[in-house]
Parts: structure tokens; sequence; C-alpha cells
């Protein structure tokens, strides 16, 4: 499965590049992220938890730089396993980071590789937690650029029940907007019989 | 649909009756017993635990919390059975390349690495998600184009099995994925001139399928007196006997192989499906075993082959064919199966049925890091007709000829030479074409409509041989109560042989509809068979039930000889027993038995065996004066409609037509044709296994899609031909494959006729179809 994508975020191309690289900043905005450290230069590990459709997967990962040029480019295979779920995943991504404005525009491109009972989910089911994922990044990487680098947060758990897209809560993140409870639709059905009755009472 | 003449004495003959199918009440209401259903020892449970890599070294496989799990009786690595089998443990009908759990390394995603053996399924399930296995990745080759370029290999060495001697020349052979080629070198097509010429070529495209059949794979084996007994779902009892006799190095009379009707198969079970494994894991842990394939773990059992073609084919000023080029590239899969066989047997049919003097074709088959391909109805031969039906279509239109005569003109016929070598006898695809043309009407104009919908018309021929050389053995018990019993090894998967087969009995000895009655393959009481596939027993299984018959039909005439003083050559058999025509008298079966043994319920014997042959053919050309003992021709014609907004197909009318030689149970052949043509509209317009690096991604039946019966046309009508073959029982040959082939260029044909748009890859999906109209500029 190949996925792709931009987005803007306000803050210089270094500093963009930087939060990248830093992991503790990474461990807050990626969703479902519990664990991660760099282990030297070019190499990471870390726990990833998240759901995709009723699927929750725990999976133990390494990631590796295969290829830097800072502040522009930077290339990553991230490999994991979740025995219990008898799935792994790969990753090869790679991520650019030109000036636009006063922000920057983040370019990533990713090959995921999804082996095992998830890979059986489709990739149209994947697609769409993926989307949901990087809107979760992108939100969460904006306010880290621009309150700086992310102190460690606890962790928080994952994946709760019922809720799939939950995922690990920014330190900075704000308030979500409360929606007023909706107004509860009348069935078709209902909406006839009350027709009906409304005559009726005419 | 044929119509049969009554025997002397108005008696109505068993051949071409069209007999209710054995069994089909116990089918309706549920109460038919399949394997699964069948009373065996109490068992343990087996899960497997599969590979979640496409391509890896296996370092260590930690099995220390599953095998503390309470319940869990074993488990068992594909390390522990390679220290007691070895290499034994590689199976394989064309290759020994297929462990029953692998041992060092994984070649695709869903290989059984470890089984667990547990008190219930659900605790057998649970220990496997405790296994753990450290791998060393390895580069995957994911599709055929990788695998061409030879970087990186599935397997380090070719290792041809005992079964097919012909690939004995492979042995050793290293650095490759192709595992077989098939040359075909007829005339010189590079000496063809060119001035006038019209050419048409293509890069053709079918997808690999699943065969799903409703029944799921399942196998029970466990021990008792020292043998090993299985009862399981398979066509291929006989080789499953073998197959497991050399893997647990034990005589053949000490492996009892059992099975029932199948739940529908097409392919699917057959060679080396559950049976290694369980085999292994009886014996091995000298207790009973059970697996079930779930529906998921059966859509990594096996698939139909996904193949490329490219191809061309050129027509002289005149409208002559003058020559055909295909190169054909299977995609078999991590083990090859019977892929080596269905890459030669399709190869050399794929510059199609018509008369061409220069023919070049390459047919190679292919390791990939994905589920092993395997057999599926039609043989590989869908994908090549896929290709040749298309060129041959696209030609005449360049030519500005009708299709249905161009082809009409070129057709093969009884006696001429086939492009690789072998002479036609018994196949009739004028007969078949004309038949099809006729039902929807052809040569009647009609409205192609403007708006929305537009309307299009398709035919198309296929060709096909049948498997060569194959044995086939019948043991006919008669019943001193005139009843019979039938021991053949072949099995009824819905292919109806249960029914056809007493049929053929009957007709040699007279008896009545219900009288005999077929024996489930067992390997202790029903004699060899090779297969159960191909579209072959009718013919020689077939064949072997006439032999016996008529063995037992000479048995009861020299009996009534005897008791009647008479000569044999004055007795008959007939539907009241056996008649002197000299003594006027009849002696009922009953009478005559019980007379010569003196008591009742006794039974007289008898057997005989079929065996063809064939010249195998020439490696440097591929061509062979006998390369099969005959062949199924067929073709189709539909008409479809096109929405030219989705780019959905309907298929509103469809017309199949087989030739069949004889039609044994004409409604049999009428059902098989259309099972066929429906199996068929399904891999024409969306059936395919999406595979994503490796994974399968719609390997369920939640995204699996299948033909469902709005899919099937208004009108279906299938057509028997029949033009007798000289050594066929009664002049027949099989039919279960022969509607399917030619299924998929029809439609694709009519897409051209209705909208412009010749589309090269399967499945015509609505997103395809629209795709390749909007490139054409179809509005």
């Amino acid at each position: 499965m190949k996925f792709g994508s931009s987005f803007t975020v306000p803050a210089a191309s270094t500093t963009v590049f930087d939060l990248f690289l830093d992991a503790p900043t990474m461990r807050a905005c990626i969703p479902g992220c519990e664990e991660l450290e760099r282990t030297d230069e070019t190499h990471f590990r870390g726990r990833l938890v998240n759901t995709i459709a009723h699927v929750r997967f725990n999976a133990a990962f390494s990631a590796e730089i295969v290829g830097l040029d800072a502040p522009h480019e930077v290339r990553a295979v991230l490999q994991g396993e979740d025995q219990r779920l008898g799935s792994s995943i790969k990753v090869q991504a790679t991520l650019t980071v030109q000036p636009d404005g006063d922000g920057s525009l983040v370019t990533y491109a990713m090959e995921l590789a999804l082996w095992g009972k998830l890979g059986r989910l489709g990739e149209s089911i994947v697609q769409r937690r993926t989307v949901e994922v990087e809107r979760q990044f992108v939100e969460a990487f904006t306010r880290a650029c621009t309150a700086g680098p992310v102190e460690l947060p606890a962790p928080v758990s994952v994946g709760a029940r019922g809720s799939e897209g939950a995922v690990s809560a920014p330190p900075s993140a704000p308030p979500a907007p409360v929606r007023s409870a909706p107004e509860r639709r009348m069935s078709p059905l209902r909406r006839l019989l009350a027709w009906f009755r409304g005559r009726g009472a005419r | 649909m044929t119509e049969t003449a009554l025997r002397e004495g108005g008696e109505e003959p068993a051949v071409g009756a069209r007999w209710q199918r054995a069994a089909a009440r116990g089918k309706v209401r549920g109460t038919t017993k399949y394997v699964a259903d069948l009373p065996v020892p109490p068992c343990a449970q087996v899960a497997v635990y599969r590979s979640t890599r496409p391509h890896a070294r296996i370092l260590a496989v930690d099995v220390t919390q599953a095998a503390a799990l309470p319940g869990v009786q074993a488990v068992v690595t594909g390390q522990d059975l390679f220290a007691l089998l070895g290499e034994r443990l590689l199976t394989g009908p064309a290759f020994a390349d297929q462990p029953a759990l692998a041992y060092d390394r994984v070649r695709y995603v869903g290989e059984p690495v470890a089984a667990v053996l547990a008190r219930d399924l659900a605790t057998a399930r649970a220990a496997v998600d405790l296994i753990a296995v450290e791998y060393e990745d390895l580069e995957p080759v994911y599709d055929v184009e990788t695998a061409l370029k030879g970087e990186f290999f599935v397997h380090d060495v070719l290792r041809p099995s005992s079964v097919f001697g012909d690939l004995s020349h492979l042995r050793g052979k290293r650095d490759t994925n192709v595992c077989y080629e098939y040359n075909l070198r007829t005339g010189d097509v590079d000496a063809v001139p060119t001035d006038g010429v019209t050419t048409v070529s293509g890069e053709f495209w079918s997808p690999p399928v699943a065969h799903v059949p409703i029944e799921l794979p399942c196998t029970t084996a466990w021990v008792e007196d020292d043998r090993l007994e299985i009862l399981t779902t398979t066509q291929t009892p006989s080789y499953v006997r073998q197959a497991v006799a050399d893997l647990l190095d034990l005589p053949l009379n000490k492996v009892r192989v059992r099975t029932s009707v199948l739940g529908g198969s097409f392919g699917s079970k057959m060679y080396d499906r559950l049976e290694p494994l369980a085999a292994a894991l009886a014996w091995s842990q000298q207790t009973a075993v059970r697996l079930v394939a779930t529906r998921e773990e059966a859509f990594l059992l096996t698939t139909r082959h996904g193949a490329g073609v490219t191809s061309s084919m050129s027509a002289d000023a005149d409208g002559n064919i003058v020559a055909a080029t295909a190169d054909v590239a299977y995609d078999t899969g991590a083990f090859a199966d019977v892929g080596p066989r269905i890459t030669a047997k399709s190869g050399m049919v794929a510059a199609g049925p018509y008369r061409v003097e220069n023919a070049w074709i390459r047919s190679r088959c292919i390791y990939t890091n994905k589920p092993s391909a395997g057999p599926f109805r039609g043989f590989g031969v869908p994908q090549v007709t896929w290709s040749h039906e298309s060129l041959v279509d696209e030609l005449a239109r360049e030519l500005g000829e009708d299709p249905a005569e161009f082809r009409r003109r070129h057709l093969l016929r009884e006696g001429d030479e086939a492009p690789m070598g072998t002479v036609m006898h018994s196949a009739d695809f004028v007969g078949c074409l004309d038949a099809v043309t006729d039902e929807i009407g052809w040569t009647t104009p009609y409205e192609k409509g403007e708006g929305r919908w537009r309307r299009g018309r398709g035919v198309a021929v296929g060709m096909k041989a049948v498997l060569t050389p194959t044995i086939a053995n019948a043991v006919i018990q008669l019943n001193q109560d005139g009843s019979a019993t039938l021991m053949i090894s072949t099995v009824d998967m819905g292919q109806g042989s249960d029914t056809i087969m007493p049929q053929i009995v009957a007709e040699v000895l007279h008896l009545d509809e219900g009288s005999v009655r077929v024996v489930a393959a067992d390997t202790d009481t029903t004699p060899y068979d090779t297969i159960t596939a191909g579209s072959r027993s009718t013919y020689h299984t077939g064949n072997a039930v006439r032999a016996a018959a008529e063995k037992m039909r000479d048995k009861l005439v020299d009996l009534a000889a005897q008791r009647l003083g008479v000569a044999a050559s004055d007795c008959k058999v007939t539907s009241g027993g056996v008649m002197s025509t000299t003594a006027q008298e009849t002696v009922s079966i009953s009478d005559l038995m019980h007379g010569h043994f003196g008591a009742r319920g006794t039974t007289l014997t008898a057997e005989a065996n079929f065996t063809t042959s064939w010249q195998p053919y020439d490696h440097e050309t591929g061509r062979s004066r006998q390369v099969t003992e005959h062949w199924f021709a067929g073709a189709v014609a539909v008409e479809i409609l096109v929405d030219t907004m989705t780019g959905r197909v309907k298929v509103e009318q469809l017309a199949v037509a087989g030739d069949v030689g004889r039609a044994i149970n004409p409604t049999l052949v009428e059902q098989q044709l259309t099972g066929a043509a429906i199996m068929g509209i399904g891999h024409a317009l969306f059936d395919e296994l999406v595979f994503d690096q490796g994974q399968i991604v719609n390997g369920t039946l939640l995204d699996y899609q299948l033909p469902s019966v709005r899919d099937v046309p208004a009108k279906l009508t299938a057509h028997v031909i029949e033009s007798a073959h000289r050594t066929g029982p009664f002049g027949a040959k099989g039919v279960g494959e022969t509607g399917i082939l030619a299924i998929a260029p029809a439609i694709a044909n009519a897409v051209r006729d209705a909208v412009g748009v010749r589309i090269t890859r399967l499945p015509l999906s609505p997103e395809r179809v629209l795709e390749a109209m909007t490139e054409a500029g179809v509005s």
C-alpha cells in the first residue's frame, strides 16, 4: 500500500526537521506511539498501539534512518511485529521539508506492508484509518511546532473500548470543542405515521 | 438437447438418459455425509502458526509459552518434522519443494511454520498466539517481472519429484525462478513475408483467482493397528496415499486414504493440501489429529495461476492466419505444485484452435513469494484463451470481417493437424460455434443503443487437451439379487460421476436406474485411479467401467450358456436377464447366480484397467504426434449491455456449447456447461485475488466477490454437441472445463462491439471499463 500527502506547519524548516528527529516529540505526536527512544544516531525503537476496524494491534518496532539530507529529506524503514495478532508491519518512508512562506511544507511518501491477519483487512480500511491518523498527527505536530520540543508525557492508554480514533493526547492539546447533542432523527416510518396522525388531528 | 433411441425390445437405454443425480435428495435435505460429518476417533484439534513474512530465514521458533498452555498436547515445528523426516518432508506433484511446515525459510505470508495439537480448537488457537518466531528477512519476489530479473530466488535449487518423470532433467538447476519452460516451434514466424500482412498484438493479463468451494478442506488422520488412516477432502486419494507413504517411509498397505462426496472443489482439493501435515503430525505424535481449514486459510491453500501473455496474430492479404506468437508467464507462487503441467498443456494451445502454419510460443512457470497456485478448472487454458480469442477477434475487425465467420473459416476440422503436431479428432469447433451463434441470432440485426446503455455481441472458441497419460481401474461386484456395486476411486464433487458411471454399467448389463451404487473412494477397497481432474474421468474411468461391465457381461453369458447348454455366442444380456435365442429362454441374473453358487447374497466380480499413452513433446519444438488422448472443444456467444455512466457490464444472454463426444447424461452435461459459464462470468467481470506485497488483502468472503444469482444472464442456454470419440465409452468425453474456457474473451469481445474499446486485463470491472472508455474518448 502506498500512501502520500503533504501539509504545512507554522515553523522554519530547520525547526521542523529537528522535531522530526526528536524522539519525545514524535512519541507525543504519532497516534498510538506508547514508547519511542533513540538508541543511536540512526536507530529508534518503540511500541505502537492502535486500532484498525476494531482490531487492536500492539507492535514493538524498530526504525532505521537509511538516508538523511538535513534539513531537507529523511528516509527511514520501520519494522514491527504483533506476535499475538500474527501480523507484522513494514514501512518505508520518505519525508521532505521545504520552506513555504513563514512555515514549511512537509511531504511524505510511505510504502506500507501489512502481513498476516492485519493485512487481510484490505487497503480501503487501512487507507481510511491512515487518513485519520494523518489528521491527528498533523494537528499534534502543528502544536508541537508552535510550542517547541515536547517533554515526555505520561503514557495514555490507547484504543480505548469502542473508541477506534483514540490516541495519546499531546501535552498541549486544547480541549476538544463540545458538540451539542444532535437532535434525535425520526425514522421515515415514524415520520409517515406522524404525518398521518397530523392529518387525523386536523 | 440430445435424444436417445430406444434399444431392441423397446427398452430405454441407460446411456443418454437423464437419470437423476445420485445423492440429489440427500444434498437438498442436508442428510448427505461429507468428510467432516463422518465419524472419527477422538482427535486432537490442530491450529497452525503461519508466517507473517513473505520471504525470510527462520532463525528461531519459541514454543515455550504455547506448550505450557493448559490443554495443549503438543507443539510441533517444521524443524521438529525435518529432524524426523529429513528431505522427505518436501512433497509436491512436479517438484518436491513444499514442506508440510516450513523449517528453514518461509516463502509466502501465511505459510505454516508450527502446529499446535490441543484438546479443543480454541485452546489450539490461543496457543498459536503464544508462538514467537524470529526471522531474518530475505528479499521478496512479488511478481513474475521481478522473478525473471534473476536477482533473488525463491528456491535455491530445483527438485523434480518422482511423480512426473519427464522433469528429471531439471534436477539440481540453480539460480532461477523459472521452474519449467515449454516451447512450441511450428514453421518459422520470422520467415513470414510482411507484405500485405495484418498483425494485431497485445499484452494480456488474467489475475489469480480463488476456487472457493462451499465445503472447507478437512483432514483427519490417526494411527490404528500400526497403520495410518486418513479421512480427507481430496480429489486424489491414490496420489495422497503414495505421497504420505513416501513422506513417512511406509509401505502402501500401511496407509489408508478415504474420502466422501465433496462439496465442490474445482481443483482446490488435490495433490498436497492438508494431508502431509496431518499425516506427519498423527504419525510423529502417534495420536489422532483433525485439521479443518478456516475460510481465510482456504484462500491460502491454493489459487489459480495469474498469467501474463504477450502475443500477436497475423493474417495475409487473403485473410489467412499465417502466424501466431505467445509469450506466457504463469505465476506459480512459492511452490510449483502442478504448474509445470499447466504451463505445457496450456502453452501448446496458446495459438488457438486455428489452422496456423507458423507458431512461436514460450510458456514459463515462475516462482514468486505468494501462496502456491495449482490446478483450477481449465488447467491454465482460460488464461491463454483470453489472449488468442481477443486477438483473433481484433484481427477479424482489422480485416473488416465478421468475427464469427472469420473464426469459422479458420477453425481446425477433423483430421487437421493442430500447431503442436497432433491430429484433431472428435473436436467439433464449428458445430459449437454454429450452435451458440444460432442461439443468440448472431446474423440478425440488433439495436446497439445510443443512450446510457450500449448493446454488444461477442463470441469466442476454446480448446483444451485432456490429461494424458493417466490410469483408471474399475471393479464391479454384481450381487445375486441383480444389483451392482461399483468400486472406483473417482470422487464425485458435483460433476456427477456417481451418476454416469452407473449408467455405463447399466447400459452394458441392462440394469435399471438406481440398481448400481458407487462406493466412496477408499484406497483399501477401491482401485488405483490417477486423479479426478482435468475432465478426464468420463473418458478414462468410464472406459475402465465399461470394460469391467463387459467382462461381467461375458461372465454372465458363460454362466447362462453352461446352465442352458447352449453356445455362449447364442446368449445375450437383456433387461430380463440372459437370453438364449436358440432355447428361447431367459434366465434372470438372480436365478443365474443362485443356481451357480447355490446360495443367496453371493457376488460375482469383474475388474478392468484403462490406461492411455502419449508421445511426450519434443523439448526443442514442443511438438508431438499424440500429445493427448482427446480434445475438448467449446464455444460461447453473449449479448451484453454496457452502462456508459458506470462502466458496468451486464450479460443479458449467454449461449455455451461443448463437444462431449456423446452425452452419457445430457442433464448433467448441461449443468456442467452452465455451472462453468457462471463461474466464468465471475472471472470475466469481478473475480480477482488482490495482493499487496505478497499479502492477500481480499481473502475473506466479505471481500472476495463471487457470482451470485443476480449475475446469471436472463437467458443462459447450454448446447450439447456430440461428435463421438472413436475410443470414448459409447463415444463420450468429459465436459467439466469446456464451458469456462471462452467466457471471458466472449464478454470482452462484446464490450469491444458495444463501446469500441479493447480491454486486455481481467477482470472487466466497472472501473476498468470506464477507464478504457475515457482513454478512448468514448462518451
